[in-house]
């Protein structure tokens, strides 16, 4: 054969497009990314800081004052949404669709992050449940994560246009508190080694602020509510005092973020060595574990408060710091000596997973087995932690150590993310949620007050509770004493029945609140293997119709 | 104990962020200021705090104390950046700052300690600085309000509680906690800065060899602040243990220690004997109170005295902040470039700085503005005489320190706006002097160490150069003492105060003046001989000036009428005692260190001066004891427990009712509480007052408590802060009658009449109430109002809620 045939030998077997395997795993990461947070928009009920948030927008939808609206941008564009549908949904579509663009931020990052540290990094936040929430949920804050990871991009590009350094100042005023901490970050390391920006730079991100500060004060045109209004200020301290969840921060961490903030802390702690020793760093770098550690200040200070919010902030660039690192362990581990690791990690994984069963045994029962067997789950233990030992003793085999901590890691985390992602009722994370039941309960008053030609009179204990549930309802009446003229009174399960009302049969609820499993050790793995035991509690809620009508 | 730390590890985090700004001030001190860098640090974050929220860009919150420290850290990052010598000063005096943190760390907790055994807040004046330090923390806008007084800004110096609700808050540590840890931070944070600032001056005296001199010196300066006492407090052991000596106790000017006779009882003690002396320790309730009443008519209070009775008030807040102003008084003092106006155009971050400390001084304790930037003018005098002469000297440091008040001033003007000063002008004091024996039993340790520099200030070969400068030192007591007879006479008062002072008032007004003299005589030939001791002799004489000053003239307040001098003894002696310990301290330990070397004979004087320090800390030997009891009560820190653990359920009821007002009402919200007046029903059932005096007392306990705004809390203290004039009298008077209204009118539409008219959505009934007003006048509020709480009898009512909603 000649040249020339072989030649049209080998056009005809060449496909017509060539699609590089790694724009196959980043398109196929980016659709798990995305994937993890449909469900929510549609089949997550309004929880949370997202409650307290629809409730703030509806107000001002209605152009009540309220101290619930907080004018970021998002906040303010969910206020126009509700102006042609009273559902939740097209907010949190927005939320969804600026997440969406994260993969595509990271994947311009990897010239930072290198190829693979970029493709862990947007792994391990598809995988974070809060961040899962905070991505696709309609509160205040649903721009935040994408500001946050956009503006980091931004960060790392050697000059921006002036216009985009205005609109970096614009949306960063009219965020949420996220992005805080990598502003802060950013401006301590550009200070520290003078690096200082441009003045014209500097003045357009003034005026990008100051354009950001006016609109939030005027709220967007909904009109002044007291003095300057900075929100993301104005968040960051709602995070402290406001509940926006029922587990504490601490709890929340415990519950679905422990890898990535212990795995990123250890990440932090090497890199700060690797400095050290260098006696220099990059300044995307130093920004990084800077930024890193402002979120931590603000995860640690806000551990007993009711807010997902700081744990997000520190897992996003604990992430970003852990992506990188995790290539590096792998890369280790790959290259590691396996001669005995291969018998010791799944020895030490079965050895663990023997006394998991045990201890789950425990947790069904809700006591701890006979002496027996707690000799057995220790003597496992020990096991286990004497093969990954006499791996770590060697220098070829401890990355090897790797694989077991991965597959320790791994499950709790995919059951985590799959269960926020899929809009799960059996996790304690995002809550308190307003049940199906408050908008029927709704239902129920408009008709009755129809129909008695009264008022709906709901007692002030639930003033705040109603706002969301009961939108679109006309007139309602909220007192602490039931009035005349009411006809159907939404009131306390248990104060005492108002006089000249009877109580209408059933158990009502405004409010759930989903408690979590959280105590002890028995407690949470009860729950991990079985959602459906998750502590629903709810306050008691009682309607009264007037009676003899 | 995790509230201890992280108010503990706060307070450190503020100091090594202030670091490269302590660089910046404070590099000519040996540690660079690593031991004011804390009080440094607070007070920048805490001005940030407050300026920001007076411009409403920080929020209410917690939130906002955190923003506060996080611009801070960008500052500072800033302030590292821009200095080139950072990291090698850092290199220097990291030694220094490792001590810093283990003197702060161990001061806080011996504190932590102490006060957990009298954790209590109540008595004396701590109502109303627990009312501030909770207005601070809560009020929903800046400046603070006044909760005693709803609908008004606080009008006091408060800068103190904004500090401490900084580390309060941003530690995440309840406000009645954060009041004993602030008085912690307080003692510590003292103590670090006197041992920093005593420290410095020894080095420099002494020369980089004698460094544990100069630790000696630091531990001494820190012993003279904080723990010496009154030497009353010798007489006070002896006389619990029945030793009486008639005629020494009258010498001493202590004859009320001694029983009672038959038949009288002024001037002698007429309490229980028995009680007085089973402990080794006086046993007497609170008999180390008199120990800051020694001068009669005046408050004598000392440092120690105010850390052991607990009173957070501004005087005690502002130790560490005067001794910061010291510290750069002190590192301006040692630069060599000459400051003028055109030192702000080439340094302008220097100049801001100086803003921010020095007008704090007026704002956390308007008594300290004046004398101490007096001392940094006299600072800035002598660094510029170094360069020029004395004319061109006082022109370019008029013009370095003018543009520096004036921005001080506007700096600070949302606080400015509020405060109504009760000073009314200084006055000739014509009234009986101090008898010498009290001012030795008082100010006797700290007086005779300053003098001790006396002992090692002149060489024999100075004579000539001392003689010069003696007449002009001479003016320096003279000049007041002009004034005072012009003054005096102008008022046509000049026979009565001369006849009035006695003759042992004369004799202290001698001693004070010839003290100021020598030691005025012993700087100025420390400056000619160009000797770094000049600072500390200064220091001293200023001290002693201060004492003199208060002998001669008084600050016009409310307290005039019965006793004028009161609060201008009290304070300027607590600047003095500050000034004195620092002076004193390093003074003595020079002495020693000349005796020790045997080269002055001098210097052996130095022996009964200490001997005279070690007396002094009897009174904080016996004190302690008497005050936690033996260390016998409970140990706890919140300063609410106390209600939480009484035996009386009433108690109990109250701490609950006060837990539910926080948790439950807005920080915003005024509740209706007893204006503290006794009434009771007379013959014809009609409700009567008894007893009207409210302050001192639990009137306004829930709005201090809580913060939350009151109509009227003490009337008398709102009298003080506002000024005693008729239109305060009437108003204050007619919330009290109001108030009142509410629980003597069975009348339910007065009742809801008042609560509209204060804004008040809720009326407590709780112990107070029910003790202070007759049940039977009182009016049915379950019937016309909600019940938001109850406890036993106790309850907390609210106005019924109607609100029309509109949803759609």
């Amino acid at each position: 054969m000649t040249e020339a045939v072989l030649e049209e030998a080998r056009v005809e077997t060449r496909p017509a497009v060539q699609v590089p395997v790694v724009a196959l795993v980043w398109a196929a990461c980016a659709a798990v990314f995305v994937a993890l947070r449909i469900a929510p928009v549609w089949h997550t009920p309004v929880s949370g800081a997202e409650l307290v948030h629809l409730s703030g927008a509806w107000q001002a939808r209605v152009g009540v004052a309220d101290d619930r609206f907080v004018s970021t941008l998002f906040q303010s564009l969910t206020v126009l949404s509700l102006h042609w549908t009273t559902s939740e949904v097209p907010a949190r579509l927005l939320a969804l669709v600026s997440t969406a663009t994260i993969p595509g931020a990271l994947y311009l990052l990897r010239g930072r992050l290198g190829e693979a540290g970029a493709l862990l990094a947007l792994i391990l936040l598809t995988l974070d449940g809060p961040a899962i929430t905070a991505g696709s949920s309609a509160s205040a804050m649903g721009f935040d994560l994408a500001i946050t990871i956009w503006l980091f991009v931004a960060m790392t590009r050697p000059s921006l246009p002036v216009w985009v350094v205005a609109l970096i100042g614009f949306t960063v005023a009219t965020a949420g508190p996220i992005p805080l901490a990598l502003v802060a970050g950013w401006a301590v390391v550009r200070l520290a080694r003078r690096d200082y920006p441009h003045l014209m730079s500097a003045a357009w991100c003034a005026g990008g602020i100051a354009a950001g500060i006016v609109l939030a004060t005027f709220r967007f045109g909904l009109g002044v509510d007291g003095g300057l209004r900075v929100p993301p200020f104005d968040l960051f301290a709602a995070s402290y005092s406001e509940v926006w969840s029922t587990a504490t921060t601490l709890e929340i961490a415990a519950l679905y973020s422990v890898p990535i903030i212990v795995a990123g802390i250890a990440a932090v702690g090497v890199a700060v060595w690797r400095m050290s020793r260098a006696r220099s760093a990059q300044a995307d770098g130093l920004v990084l574990i800077i930024w890193a550690a402002f979120a931590a200040l603000f995860f640690v200070s806000s551990l007993q408060t009711h807010s997902a919010i700081s744990v997000v902030a520190l897992t996003t660039p604990l992430a970003l710091i852990l992506g990188p690192a995790l290539v590096e362990a792998l890369s280790a581990m790959w290259r590691a000596d396996w001669y005995y690791a291969r018998w010791l990690v799944p020895g030490a994984l079965l050895a663990a997973a023997v006394a998991l069963m045990f201890s789950i045994d425990w947790a069904r029962n809700g006591r701890v087995g006979d002496v027996r067997e707690q000799l057995l789950v220790a003597g496992l233990c020990v096991i286990t932690a004497a093969a990954l030992a006499i791996l770590a003793t060697s220098r070829e085999s401890a990355p090897t150590i790797f694989a077991a901590l991965i597959a320790l890691v791994a499950i709790p985390m995919l059951s985590a993310a799959f269960g926020i992602g899929l809009a799960s009722s059996g996790e304690p994370s995002p809550s308190p949620v307003t049940p199906q039941q408050a908008r029927e309960l709704r239902g129920i008053a408009l008709q009755t007050a129809r129909d008695k030609a009264g008022l709906i009179v709901v007692n002030d204990a639930f003033k705040d509770d109603i706002t969301w549930p009961f939108r679109d309802s006309g007139s309602i009446v909220v007192a602490s004493r039931a009035p005349a003229d009411a006809s159907i009174l939404v009131w306390p399960g248990d104060a005492p029945p108002p006089e000249g009302f009877a109580r209408l049969e059933g158990d009502w609820q405004i409010l759930q609140d989903r408690t979590p499993p959280t105590g002890s050790f028995l407690k949470y793995l009860w729950w991990f293997t079985n959602r459906n035991v998750l502590k629903v509690t709810t306050e008691p809620v009682a309607v009264y119709v007037r009676a003899g009508q | 104990m995790s509230a201890v730390l992280a108010f503990w590890a706060v307070s450190l985090l503020i100091g090594l962020l202030a670091m490269p700004f302590a660089f910046a001030l404070l590099r000519r001190l040996p540690d660079a200021g690593a031991g004011l860098a804390i009080p440094l640090g607070l007070v920048f974050v805490s001005y940030v705090y407050f300026i920001l929220r007076a411009l409403q860009v920080l929020p209410f919150g917690r939130g906002g104390y955190l923003v506060a420290i996080a611009l801070l850290v960008v500052l500072a990052a800033a302030a590292a950046g821009r200095d080139r010598r950072f990291l090698s000063t850092l290199r220097r005096t990291w030694p220094g700052w490792v001590a810093a943190a283990g003197v702060f760390t161990f001061f806080f907790f011996v504190y932590v300690a102490f006060r957990s055994y009298n954790a209590q807040i109540g008595g004396t004046e701590q109502p109303m600085d627990f009312m501030y330090l909770n207005s601070a923390l809560t009020s929903t806008d800046y400046p603070p309000k006044d909760p005693w007084l709803g609908g008004n800004s606080a009008s006091y110096y408060y800068f103190g509680y904004v500090q401490t609700a900084v580390l309060t808050a941003s530690s995440g540590v309840p406000s009645s906690t954060g009041y004993n840890l602030g008085l912690a931070y307080t003692f510590a944070a003292a103590a670090t800065a006197i041992a920093s600032l005593g420290f410095a001056f020894a080095r420099w005296i002494l020369g980089s060899g004698a460094r544990n001199w100069a630790i000696a010196a630091a531990g001494l300066a820190i012993v003279l602040l904080l723990f010496v006492g009154s030497l009353s407090a010798i007489f006070e052991w002896a006389a619990a243990h029945g030793m009486y000596n008639q005629t020494l106790y009258q010498v001493f000017g202590v004859e009320w220690l001694i029983p009672c006779k038959d038949g009288i009882t002024q001037n002698c003690f007429a309490g229980d004997l028995v009680t007085r002396g089973d402990h080794w320790y006086p046993a007497e309730y609170f008999f180390w109170w008199r120990g800051s009443r020694i001068i009669p008519d005046t408050i004598t209070e000392f440092p120690f005295f105010s850390f052991l009775l607990g009173d957070l008030h501004p005087h005690v807040m502002s130790i560490p902040l005067v001794m910061l102003s010291m510290g750069v008084s002190a590192a301006v003092w040692r630069g060599r470039r000459l400051l003028a106006w055109s030192t702000h155009l080439r340094q302008p971050a220097f100049g801001i700085a100086l803003v921010v400390i020095f007008g704090a001084l007026a704002f956390e304790n308007a008594w300290d503005i004046l004398t101490f930037t007096a001392l940094l003018s006299l600072a800035v005098l002598a660094r510029n005489m170094r360069r020029e002469g004395i004319g061109r000297a006082l022109l370019d440091t008029a013009t370095f320190l003018t543009p520096i008040a004036v921005l001080a001033v506007l700096a600070y003007m949302p606080w400015y706006v509020d405060f109504r000063s009760q000073a009314g002008g200084i006055k000739p004091y014509v009234g009986t002097g101090t008898r010498p024996v009290h001012a030795f039993l008082q100010f006797g340790p700290l007086l005779i160490a300053g003098l001790i520099a006396l002992t090692w200030a002149f060489r024999r070969r100075d004579r000539d150069l001392t003689f010069n400068v003696t007449v002009i030192a001479l003016w320096v007591p003279m000049i007041p003492l002009f004034l005072w007879l012009g003054l005096a006479a102008s008022r046509g008062e000049l026979g009565d105060g001369l006849d009035a002072r006695t003759a042992s008032g004369w004799v202290t007004l001698a001693v004070y003046g010839a003290s100021v003299w020598l030691l005025t005589t012993a700087a100025l030939v420390l400056r000619a001989r160009r000797s770094a001791a000049v600072a500390v002799v200064a220091i001293a004489a200023v001290g002693a000036l201060l004492l003199y000053g208060a002998e001669l003239f008084y600050i016009k307040d409310i307290f005039e009428s019965g006793s004028p001098r009161l609060n201008t003894v009290f304070k300027l002696s607590y600047q003095a005692w500050m000034l004195l310990a620092l002076g004193g301290g390093v003074a003595l330990i020079v002495a020693l260190r000349k005796a020790s070397g045997g080269r002055s004979l001098a210097g052996w004087l130095a022996l009964p001066a200490g001997g005279l320090v070690v007396a002094g800390l009897v009174y904080a030997l016996i004190a302690t004891p008497n005050r936690t009891e033996g260390f016998g009560k409970d140990s706890h820190l919140d300063g609410l427990a106390f209600l939480a653990q009484s035996q009386d359920p009433k108690d109990v009821s109250e701490y609950a009712l006060t837990r539910w007002v926080q948790a439950h009402t807005d920080p915003g919200d005024t509740v209706i509480e007893a204006s503290g007046r006794q009434w009771r029903t007379d013959d014809k059932g009609q409700p009567v007052i008894v007893d009207g005096s409210v302050d001192y007392s639990d009137a306004g306990r829930i709005s201090a408590r809580t913060g939350r705004s009151t109509a009227i809390g003490w009337y008398f203290h709102e009298i003080q802060w506002r000024g005693d004039t008729p239109a305060n009298r009437d108003e204050f008077t007619q919330r009290q009658a109001e108030i009142d209204s509410v629980y003597t009118q069975k009348d339910s539409a007065n009742v809801l009449s008042v609560m509209r008219q204060t804004g008040a959505n809720y009326v407590v009934l709780g112990k107070l109430e029910l003790s202070k007003y007759p049940a039977a006048s009182m009016p049915n509020f379950d019937q016309f109002l909600d019940v938001a709480f109850q406890s036993g009898d106790l309850r907390i009512y609210r106005l019924p809620v109607y609100e029309v909603l509109q949803t759609s």
